[in-house]
Formats: C-alpha cells, sequence, structure tokens
C-alpha cells in the first residue's frame, strides 16, 4: 500500500517514476523476450506495477528501518549493457577479475568448478568455466537461455517472485536483461557446486543491473548453487537482483549467496523459492559490502514434508547499512523451518533483521525455530531486529529466540591475560561469532573461500588471518 | 483428544454473567463532536481555562489524524459522530459524600457485579474510586489518605481542587499529540482517577478502581494520572467488567504514570469486559494508551495485567527509563477466545544508564481468539549498560485461532544486553495424559496448566487480584481444549 505520501517529497518521488517509465518504453523492443506476447504482458505489468507503488517509504512496514531514500535520488544508467560485446580482456585471463586490486573480493572457487561470470551484465566467456558440469546440469546466461527454451520459463518466471511483491522485484522484471539459469534434470546429482558470478561497476557509469536468476531443480535432484556479487570499490551503481527457485519432489538445492558489493555500492536482492512434496532448500546469506544492502528471502512450504533452513550473516562496518528480510510460509503440514542468523555492526554501520514464520491454518505439525544473534561492536551503531511469529495452528513447535549483546569481558581478559594485544583479541572474539554461521555452510569446499571473505571484511581481520593461519 | 463433553460445551456456551443493564437517568450528551461538545464537558466539569484549552487544542489536533490501521487487528470502521462523549449519573449534582448518599440502585449494580464495595473496604483496607459511566460517585477511604497528604480522587475532583498539581504533570507522559485515541481521549476525557503520593511516603493501602461501562451509545474516555514523588511507593489496582450490549462500544482511555527520584509505582490491571459472542458480535473495543515514565534516578514502574474481556483489546503499557538506574517491567496474560482480537504488548525505552527491563507476556488463544504480542525494546545512544530480557509465551488451544508475535528491539549502545525469547505450542497431549491418569478431570487438568503457563504473571499480582485473575481464566478458558 504505503499511499499517503502526499505532500514533501512527490516531486522527486514522480520524476524518478517517470525516468523508469520513460526507459522502461525506449528500452523494451529490444528487452531479451520482447517477442514473446505472455513475456511483455509480464513485464508491462510490472513496469505498471512499479509506477503505481513507486519506491517504498519508511512509513511502509517493510521498509522501516531501511530508507531508499538515497536509491531513488540517484539517476542510475537505466540503458542496460549495449551490444557490443565487451573486448576480450588482457585482464581476464585465468581467473583475474577487472580492476584487479580494485575489486571488492575474488573468486571463491580454485578455478575448477562449474562457474558463469557476467561482468557489467554480459557473459564473459573468458572467466567463465562451463566445460566441468555434471550429467543433467545445464547453466546458461538469462538471455540466451530465453532464447533457447521460452516455453521453459513461461510457467516460472515471476511467478515465484511476484513483481507486485517490491516495488524492487517488479523494477527488476520489468528490466531483467541479464542474469544465469541453472536447471538440473531429475535425478541429476551435482557434486561440485555452481558458481554464478557478477561483478558490476567495471564500466564507470552508474549503472542500474537487472540480474535475474532462476534455478530450477527437477525431482530428486541435488544441486548447489553459489551466488557471488562483486563490484569496484569506487563505482557507484545498483545491483537489483531477483532470484527464483523451483524444488521439485524429494529434490534439494543449495544456495549460498555472497554478497561482497564494491563499497559504494547498492544491492537489493530479492529471493523465493517454491518447494514441492519432500522438497528441501538450504540458503545460506552472507552480506558484507555495499553501503547499503537488503535481502529479502521468501520460502513457501505448501507441500507435505517440505523443510527448510536459512542461514546467514551480515556485518556493517563505517557507513554500511545492511537489512535482512526473511519470511517462511508454512502453508502445508508435516513441514518444518530453522533459521539461524547472526549479525555485527560497528562503525557507524547499522544492521538490520527481520525474521517472519507465518503458520497458516491446517499446517500442523509445523516445527518452526528461529534465533538471531547480534554483536554491537561500537558506539554509533546500530541494530534492530524483529523476529516474527504469526500462528494459526495449534499443533505446533515454534520458537525464536533473539539477542544483541557485545563481545564477552571476560573472554577478552583470557586472551589478553595471553598476550594477546587487545585490538587482536576482539577481532578473535569477533570472528569466533561469526565462524558457527561459517561452518552451517554443508560444502566443506566452500567454507574456507568464504570463511576468508569474512575475514576480510573484519575490522583488523588482516593481521587475524595471520594469527589464525 | 476427542473425549465428547456436554458440559464444556455448556460452559462455553454459557451467557456473560455480567450482562445486564442498570436503568440510570442518565445526563447525556447527543451524540458526535464538535468544539461546542468539548466546551460543554469542559464546562460541565467546572474546568479551569488551562483545561478547556489543553482539550480544544487536542480535538484540533484530532482533526488532523487518521486512525491507525498497523495493528494485527479487524472491526467495522468507527463511526464517531455516532458516539456519545458525555454521560454522568442524574445523581451527581448532589454530590455524594458518602456511601449512604450513594444512588442504591447504582449500589445494587455492584452488587450483582460482586463488587462489595464497602464490604472490601472495610475488610479488605481498600480505597475505592468507582467510576460508573464517566463520573466518580463514591470514593472511600479518601480522609484516611488524605490525612498522610496522599492525594486521591476523582479526576474532576483533582482539577478542583488541586489543579497545579494537574497542571503540572497532564499530559507529560501521553501528550495530546501522541495517538488517535489518546488524542481522542485528551479532547473528551470524562472523568478518571488522580493520584499523588508525597515524598518518602508509602502508601498504606492498595489502591483500587472500578471501571464500568453502562449507559448505552457512550464511549468511556478514562484519565488516570499517577504521579509518585521522590521516594514514596503506591500500589494502584484497576478492574473491570461490562454490560452485554449488541452495539460495540469504544473504551479509549489514557493512563499517565510519573515516578520521580526513588519512588516506586506498581499498577495492576484487571480486564473483563464484555467480549461479545462467538459470531464476533459486540463487546467493547478497548483502545488504550498506558504509559509510565521513570523521570528520576533509581525509580521503578511495573505494569501487571490480565486480559480476559474486549472484543478488541490494543494497549501498550511502556515504561520511560528516564532516570539512571530506573526499572521498567511488563506481566502480561492475555487471553482470547470466541472471536476476540488482541494486539497488546509493552514498550520499554531506555535512556538512562544502568537501566533495565523485564517483560513477561504469556497470551493464550483459544477458540476463534487472536492474540498478538507487539514489544518494542529501544536502548538510546547513552543508555550505557542497559538490560532487557523478554519472554513471551503462547498457548494455542484448538485449530482456528492465533497466536502472533511482533518483537521489535532497536539498540543503539554497544553495552546494551537486548535478549528476546519466544515459544509456541499447545497444552500437549502428554501433560493432559499425566493429570488425567491421576484422576484429574481434562477441565482442572486444563487449568491446572494454564495456571502454570501463567505462574510468572500471577505471582506479580497483588494477593487479592491473583486469586480473581486465576478465577476468571478458569471462567474463560471453560471447555476451550480441544
Amino acid at each position: 500500500m504505503g499511499a499517503g505520501g502526499g505532500g514533501r517529497g512527490m516531486n522527486g518521488a514522480a520524476a524518478s517514476a517517470a525516468r523508469y517509465a520513460e526507459a522502461f518504453a525506449r528500452r523494451e523492443p529490444a528487452l531479451p523476450g520482447h517477442d514473446l506476447a505472455w513475456l511483455r504482458d509480464v513485464r508491462r505489468a510490472a513496469a505498471d506495477a512499479f509506477s503505481r507503488s513507486g519506491f517504498p517509504t519508511p512509513r511502509n512496514e517493510h521498509w522501516k528501518y531501511t530508507n531508499v531514500a538515497p536509491i531513488e535520488k540517484r539517476a542510475f544508467d537505466l540503458d542496460g549493457a549495449g551490444a557490443a560485446p565487451r573486448a576480450a580482456p588482457g585482464n581476464g585471463a585465468s581467473g583475474t577479475l577487472p580492476g584487479g586490486n580494485g575489486t571488492s573480493g575474488a573468486f571463491l572457487d580454485g578455478g575448477g568448478a562449474p562457474r558463469l561470470v557476467i561482468v557489467d551484465g554480459r557473459l564473459d566467456p573468458g572467466l567463465s568455466n562451463l566445460e566441468a558440469l555434471p550429467p543433467g546440469v545445464t547453466v546458461e546466461d538469462f538471455p540466451r537461455a530465453l532464447e533457447r527454451d521460452a516455453a521453459f520459463f513461461e510457467s516460472l518466471l515471476a511467478r515465484i517472485v511476484r513483481p507486485e511483491k517490491t516495488a524492487f522485484a517488479a523494477l527488476n522484471t520489468a528490466f531483467m536483461d541479464t542474469g544465469a539459469v541453472v536447471r538440473a534434470a531429475p535425478g541429476a546429482v551435482a557434486d561440485a557446486p555452481v558458481h554464478l558470478v557478477f561483478v558490476s561497476g567495471a564500466e564507470g557509469r552508474e549503472r542500474a543491473y537487472s540480474p535475474r536468476i532462476v534455478i530450477a531443480a527437477g525431482a530428486g535432484a541435488r544441486i548447489a548453487v553459489v551466488e557471488h556479487f562483486l563490484g569496484l570499490d569506487g563505482a557507484v551503481y545498483l545491483d537489483n537482483v531477483v532470484t527464483e527457485i523451483d524444488v521439485a519432489e524429494d529434490a534439494a538445492v543449495e544456495h549460498y549467496k555472497v554478497q561482497q558489493a564494491g563499497a559504494a555500492a547498492y544491492h537489493v536482492a530479492a529471493l523465493e523459492a517454491r518447494l514441492a512434496r519432500g522438497a528441501s532448500f538450504h540458503s545460506w546469506a552472507v552480506s558484507l559490502g555495499g553501503r547499503l544492502s537488503r535481502h529479502d528471502i521468501d520460502v513457501t512450504l505448501d507441500h507435505e514434508h517440505a523443510r527448510c533452513s536459512l542461514d546467514g550473516l551480515y556485518m556493517a562496518n563505517g557507513r554500511q547499512h545492511t537489512d535482512f528480510h526473511t519470511n517462511v510460509e508454512h502453508v502445508a503440514p508435516h513441514c518444518a523451518s530453522h533459521e539461524y542468523y547472526k549479525g555485527i555492526a560497528g562503525g557507524r554501520g547499522r544492521g538490520v533483521f527481520n525474521g517472519r514464520v507465518h503458520v497458516h491454518p491446517h499446517a500442523q505439525k509445523t516445527e518452526a525455530h528461529q534465533t538471531n544473534r547480534n554483536l554491537l561492536l561500537s558506539r554509533n551503531a546500530e541494530i534492530d531486529t524483529k523476529p516474527q511469529l504469526e500462528i494459526h495452528a495449534d499443533d505446533v513447535k515454534c520458537s525464536h529466540g533473539a539477542t544483541i549483546g557485545q563481545l564477552d569481558e571476560q573472554m577478552l581478559f583470557y586472551l589478553r591475560a595471553r598476550g594477546i594485544a587487545e585490538s587482536a583479541a576482539r577481532g578473535m572474539l569477533t570472528y569466533g561469532f561469526a565462524r558457527d554461521v561459517v561452518e552451517r555452510i554443508a560444502r566443506p569446499g566452500l567454507r574456507g573461500p568464504i570463511g576468508a571473505a569474512v575475514l576480510g571484511h573484519l575490522p583488523g581481520g588482516g593481521d587475524l588471518r595471520e594469527i589464525l593461519q | 483428544m476427542d473425549t465428547p463433553n456436554t458440559e464444556i460445551d455448556a460452559l462455553v456456551r454459557r451467557e456473560y454473567q455480567h450482562g445486564f443493564v442498570t436503568d440510570l437517568e442518565s445526563d447525556t450528551v447527543p451524540p458526535g463532536l464538535d468544539e461546542d461538545v468539548v466546551r460543554l464537558i469542559s464546562r460541565k466539569k467546572q474546568e479551569p481555562a488551562f483545561l478547556t484549552e489543553w482539550r480544544l487544542r487536542a480535538y484540533r489536533h484530532w482533526l488532523t489524524m487518521s486512525e491507525p490501521r498497523w495493528a494485527n487487528l479487524h472491526h467495522p470502521p468507527i463511526d464517531y459522530d455516532e458516539i456519545s462523549y458525555y454521560s454522568a449519573p442524574k445523581s451527581k449534582d448532589d454530590g455524594p459524600k458518602s456511601l449512604d448518599e450513594v444512588d442504591p440502585k447504582l449500589l445494587e449494580t455492584y452488587e450483582k457485579l460482586g463488587i462489595p464495595l464497602h464490604e472490601r473496604a472495610a475488610l479488605a483496607g481498600v480505597a475505592v474510586d468507582a467510576v460508573f459511566d464517566s463520573v466518580s460517585v463514591a470514593t472511600t477511604f479518601k480522609d484516611k489518605l488524605a490525612e498522610q497528604g496522599i492525594v486521591f480522587c476523582s479526576f474532576s475532583e483533582a482539577v478542583r481542587e488541586h489543579p497545579a498539581l494537574v497542571e503540572a504533570y497532564l499530559g507529560t507522559v501521553v501528550p495530546y499529540t501522541d495517538n488517535f485515541f489518546a488524542t481522542l481521549n485528551s479532547a473528551v476525557f470524562s472523568d478518571g482517577s488522580f493520584c499523588y503520593v508525597p515524598k518518602g511516603l508509602r502508601c498504606p493501602m492498595e489502591l483500587s478502581t472500578y471501571f464500568r461501562i453502562n449507559a448505552a451509545k457512550t464511549g468511556q474516555f478514562e484519565r488516570t494520572l499517577v504521579v509518585a514523588d521522590e521516594g514514596s511507593y503506591v500500589s494502584y489496582l484497576e478492574g473491570c467488567t461490562a454490560p452485554a450490549r449488541d452495539e460495540n462500544q469504544l473504551h479509549a482511555a489514557v493512563v499517565e504514570l510519573v515516578a520521580l527520584e526513588g519512588a516506586e509505582i506498581k499498577y495492576s490491571t484487571v480486564q473483563n469486559w464484555y467480549p461479545g459472542d462467538e459470531h464476533g458480535t459486540g463487546g467493547i473495543y478497548n483502545f488504550v494508551t498506558k504509559r509510565g515514565d521513570c523521570r528520576g534516578n533509581g525509580s521503578k514502574i511495573s505494569w501487571t495485567q490480565v486480559e480476559t474481556g474486549s472484543a478488541i483489546t490494543w494497549k501498550y503499557p511502556s515504561c520511560i527509563l528516564r532516570g539512571d538506574d530506573s526499572v521498567g517491567a511488563f506481566y502480561s496474560v492475555a487471553l482470547s477466545n470466541l472471536r476476540q482480537q488482541a494486539d497488546t504488548g509493552t514498550k520499554m525505552i531506555h535512556l538512562g544508564r544502568n537501566t533495565r527491563s523485564t517483560v513477561v507476556s504469556k497470551g493464550i488463544s483459544a477458540g476463534r481468539g487472536q492474540n498478538s504480542y507487539r514489544g518494542l525494546v529501544q536502548i538510546g545512544k547513552g543508555a550505557e549498560n542497559a538490560r532487557n530480557y523478554t519472554q513471551c509465551d503462547s498457548l494455542l488451544m484448538g485449530d482456528r485461532c492465533g497466536a502472533h508475535t511482533f518483537p521489535y528491539m532497536e539498540v543503539k549502545n554497544p553495552s546494551a544486553k537486548v535478549e528476546h525469547e519466544a515459544t509456541t505450542s499447545k497444552i500437549s497431549d502428554d501433560q493432559l495424559f499425566y493429570c488425567r491418569q491421576r484422576g484429574i478431570g481434562e477441565e482442572d487438568a486444563v487449568s491446572m496448566i494454564v495456571n502454570g503457563f501463567c505462574k510468572e504473571v500471577f505471582r506479580e499480582l497483588p494477593m487479592e487480584f491473583a486469586v480473581e485473575a486465576q478465577k476468571l481464566l478458569e471462567v474463560s478458558l471453560e471447555g476451550a481444549v480441544g
């Protein structure tokens, strides 16, 4: 809703809405799948939904703690990647990223894993490695997948993440022109995780990117996908990501999200998973980069014996603002959800967590547990958390717990008494706090590189790396 | 458990015991609200100019506001022009000085309700300021309290006798601009209670007020103000029942508590207004703003509430922990049965250093009841070493009810420790089986388990209230187990 934003700021909002509408009209004829009538309808409906809603304001309960006015005010370049393929990169040889040291992170795979790399909204074949895919698994960039098999998308695209869900999902749906599609045939089992790497901000234009990611696992399939966002540290840009995940009967999907956007970037992402009977979904997410980031993670359990676990870690330092909104809809009986999120805020950072669990009538025998722990490290940092339970069935076991606190003085003393400098001791304890979320990564091969990325974002993490290794 | 239990059914369907209307001649203002009505109320109560002005400012501000929609509540729109904003029993003009002078019909009503006013006063040593509709008609033990310098009287009397005290504290905790319902109350409040405990004094008895809604189509706009001066202590009890009625009745009360340095206020409520019938017809809309201000260092305010009545409950008794080392507490049992809806909880605003707060909320949902806990714990930048512990548990009885939790935690100080825990479950078959196996009837077993569930809250209630609350819960819940 969010109506009644009258008066103040209205002109700015109207101007920004007009800019997006104008850009959509201009780009529509050339967007991927523009010759598909159903997709045209989906895009137009989404553009209309955005025109009606505009960007959310803090008066909207879902955006109470996250003000997106800075995104609204920026006149992001909406023109997309353009036609020319990216110049064959001299810096693209064997796994180096564009921008070199200016990039906010490095690849998380050792180089051998299946990898799709998209730089500034365009597939980079030189950096990608799609040869080692297991049988039954396909990985393509979004425009190509749409071209090759449009029928696959018709029953799926914008059906899991509804464009009207948030203004950002609507914008993504209207403009989606890049992204990745991972499909696993029934029974396919992928041992190595598939890495989807997005590098933004290399071009220097202040762009808004609209990548769409679709992951579909056929009955009994088992796959793991890593969504990794990187960017150039100096660049101002907006990643507006939508991920739709379809998990068929008895299939299992693991999804890892590593958000390492550039320091000046805005990162907004909506993910939703739809689970069939007996399916399982594990989401693991870490938010490290970006000036302002927001993640919406939704899971609907509308078939019996489906289960999901949502784990995550968010870190806000400097002037970072990071926000996780998770929502689990227990519609069918005999489903289970487990959630474990931790947050660290230092400097002038602000961490926001909102975890909603909604148990519908008739969803008996539901088990839903949620934990949220936060560490507040500095005087000017802030944590806002809201674990939320809405329960309409009686034969359920539901719980949530949330804490906000600081490092244990006794533990600090213990370390200092052993001759460890205070800053290092604090760093170790902070890393220890974060580490148990890292331990929940089911693939041992990912723990090392993701753990290193987490360490890299800790204050004084560099020194710590030496001590710990 | 599929045991057919006709006795239980009979109990569930039993009509609200306190539903009857006393036929009293009421001095009622025609429905609707404008500045003239506000002036009329003020004039009828012979209020000083500052209060009339305050009411008018509130009314003008109210016109710019709209009814809040964020709560997890559903009700047909309220037509504020259908409400009559003032109603006083006729006998008020004579100004009864003692119980003998009180309209016997009124006393009869209390008898029917089981409030033995004089008995209770005499036996239990409780001073009762009984509010019948909108004007206090009897106040006991006032003289006894007055001897020690304690002011305990109706709000209108306080305005007349102690205008300086009222002016100094009125609206300082809940300003007239606070929220839609509090602002409406500020414009039209009819009466209520006022209490002032002077420095260093421990109030020798529990103070209590019985609220009662009677005249048809009369919204109740109570206003309560309790001020505990430095180092004093007061325990205030509030309880209510109301007659059955088909039309929804609006109740928008405001309670303000001020605790100065080292003072302690204990505020307890048992609320049992008419909840409406099983189809959701009738029942009281209870939109209340309650807030306590721990203004002085080392002060303490605790809210204890047992909410079993009303069709809709919308209240968040809050504490502003302004003084250093101040303490806030909130203990609540909220029950929603039939089609009752409750959106209730607390706000703990930590501003001072070493402030502590405890929140224990027990929600019970049965029938088609919907129970929401909504709480805010806010730790300000300067609140060094603030500490909060929140526990909110929900018990579900039946598959058509709902239990919801919306806790907000906002922390801006790195030395704060904030903890929140919530669980939701039903009475387990194991627990019932254990009791039944030992020869305890199902009904008693449920009551026993529910009482155990609520024990931490009941423990906080003054003795006589604890007994009443347990009984209330038993009656409200009988047969609700599925």
